[in-house]
Order: structure tokens, then sequence, then C-alpha cells
């Protein structure tokens, strides 16, 4: 998987935290994935597909974490997930994937993107099965960890030549 | 949401079991999402888009029916949720929303679908996160339970030309 592929999505994220949050979470060290670790209480994942591309991304984030973020935004102290956290997190992800969108356009790669889902659940676990590795990065805000995964399968070139060709083909 | 927009999901689910397991699963009635109720301990989710339609469908299962699943499937005995689990469940997903693809296609609403995430986790639950209802289709496969979950979206500007084109075209 090409970094240029996986640029927009950290650019996306950190936009959205910037502007909605007024924070700048520092990005760590970027590892691909090979388990599944204990991730989180509550993630999003969106899924999106185009012509030549499909993918998903997801956000998890730890309780603690999640219930900052609402506060950071609403200005409301929560303490504990419930149906206005769920939302947040899954705007979050709506949000990072409608801009990576954008920006992949420039790429050439057009997508479509999902619904988003929420997962709520201690210490869920996240698998993408897809037959490409995904990336993980983990991003530090204060003394709170987030992660972002992003997989991605991108259809050879052949394949679009191949297709390009049968098109005149016929 | 349209009914005929969830009766391909659901000869999907019914096709894949039987044709993978040899059992068709029963279907109960479907039911409109209201709570986050504790859905399962492992969970397939794809999600699909395109011009006209986009939306997310989970299957989820109790560790119980996921193991027996795997057990028709592989004839080898699971003690408990692991990778090849996983795989199962994820590529059941894939196929299911692969085979109601194929029936979207034909109404003219193509979409794409996306890598299937598989979550594991003890009653987690699921949250679609669209406009539009949540409809929950609980199964039963011998007597074990587990459901399926769609929310879907139409873009209703779009969904209009495109029906009327066909209509004009079949004419």
């Amino acid at each position: 998987m090409d970094v240029k592929y996986i640029n927009p999505f950290i650019n996306a994220l950190d936009h959205t935290m910037a502007t909605m949050l007024g924070v700048a979470p520092e990005r760590m060290t970027i590892s691909v994935k090979s388990h599944n670790i204990a991730l989180g209480d509550i993630s999003a994942i969106i899924g999106f597909a185009g012509e030549n591309v499909q993918g998903s991304i997801a956000l998890s984030f730890p309780e603690k974490m999640a219930l900052l973020l609402y506060r950071r935004i609403i200005g409301e102290v929560v303490t504990r997930i419930n149906k206005d956290i769920e939302d947040i997190v899954g705007e979050l992800a709506n949000i990072v994937a409608g801009g990576a969108k954008t920006e992949l356009e420039n790429s050439r790669l057009f997508i479509h993107n999902a619904i988003p889902s929420v997962i709520v659940g201690k210490n869920h676990t996240i698998a993408h099965k897809g037959t490409t590795p995904f990336v993980l990065i983990p991003f530090q805000w204060e003394t709170h960890y987030f992660t972002m995964e992003v997989s991605m399968k991108i259809e050879s070139t052949g394949l679009l030549f191949k297709r390009a060709l049968a098109a005149r083909a016929t | 949401m349209d009914i005929r927009f969830v009766n391909p999901f659901v000869i999907a689910v019914s096709n894949t079991l039987t044709t993978m397991l040899g059992k068709t699963p029963q279907r109960l009635a479907p039911v409109i999402k209201k709570d986050n109720f504790a859905q399962g301990d492992i969970s397939g989710i794809i999600g699909f888009a395109g011009k006209v339609v986009h939306g997310s469908v989970a299957l989820s299962f109790p560790e119980a029916t996921a193991l027996k699943i795997y057990e028709m499937m592989v004839g080898e005995v699971q003690p408990k949720i692991n990778t090849d689990i996983q795989d199962t469940v994820g590529e059941l997903v894939n196929i299911v929303a692969g085979g109601a693809k194929t029936d979207f296609d034909r109404e003219g609403l193509d979409f794409h679908i996306s890598i299937p995430t598989v979550v594991v986790g003890k009653n987690h639950t699921i949250v679609h996160k669209g406009s539009s209802p949540v409809v929950v289709i609980p199964f039963q496969l011998e007597s074990l339970p587990f459901s399926m979950e769609i929310c879907l979206k139409m873009e209703a500007s779009l969904s209009q030309p495109s029906r009327q084109a066909r209509v004009v075209a079949a004419g």
C-alpha cells in the first residue's frame, strides 16, 4: 500500500481535530497491524469503495478519550459512553472519510463512502479482512491515546487497462 | 426504507448458508432497531457505496453460533473465537454483500462493496450512523440465533431519474 494513499486520511484527521476540537494530536510511529490487539472501548468504522479501490477505516478511542472529545466539542461533562458520544465518534469518522475522499480524488482515486458504524464494547478488537495489510496509526493527545486504522485495496492498473481494452473491442 | 432493498440481503443470507452449510436458516420477523441491545460476540461489518445508494450491513453472532457455523463448514471444533472464526465471519458478510450487490445491479442501483471488518468483543453493540432507520433481521440456524442489520440510504434526487430512465428504456 502506497503511503500517498494513507496520507489523505492522516491529513483529514489532523484537520478535523484542529478545526472541530482545537487540538493537534501527535502522530506516533505508524505500524502494519499483524494481529488484533485490544484497541478501545468505542470505535467508528466506515467503509469506502470505488471503481478500482475498496477499503475501510476505523477510529478507536478509549472511553476516557471519547468523553474528553465530547466535552471539548459540546462543553458538557458526561461520565460514560452514551448515544451522544456514539454520534460524535460516528460523525468524526464520517468527516475524516469525507476529507480523505476529496484528497484522494487528486490521486485519481474516486471513492464513495458508506454509512459509519459505531461499535461499543469494553476492549473489543477489530480486524480488517482484506488481503492487504492494514496500517495502524496511533495518536497521542496529552495523556490519551487513540488509533486510526486504514485498510485499502487498489486494483492493479493492469486490470483497468484490460478493461479499457475490452471496452474498446466491443 | 423500502422492503425491496432489504430482501436482496435476506435472500443472500439464506442462499449463502444453504450453499455453504447445507442448512437453511430460519428467518424471524424483521424489526426496526430502536435500542442498542447486546448483539453478539463477533460481528462482520461491510459498507457499500455507489452513486445512488450507500449503507452498511452487519452480521452478528453469539460465540456459540459462530463456533457452530465454523464446525458445520470446516468440520473442525474450535473451543473459542480465533482468527479462523474471524475469517469465516468476514468472508460470510463479504459473500452476502456480494450476493445482494448482484440484485441491486439488476435494479440499476450499482454499488461497490468495501473491505469487511470483523469486530470481536463480549456483548458489543453496533450503531449505524445513518439518518435512515436500521432494519434488524433475526435468524435461527439449528435453534442458534444470529442477526443481520441493514442501514441503507438512497439519494432521492438521483434515484428518481435513473428509475424513470429504466422505465423509458424498457417501454
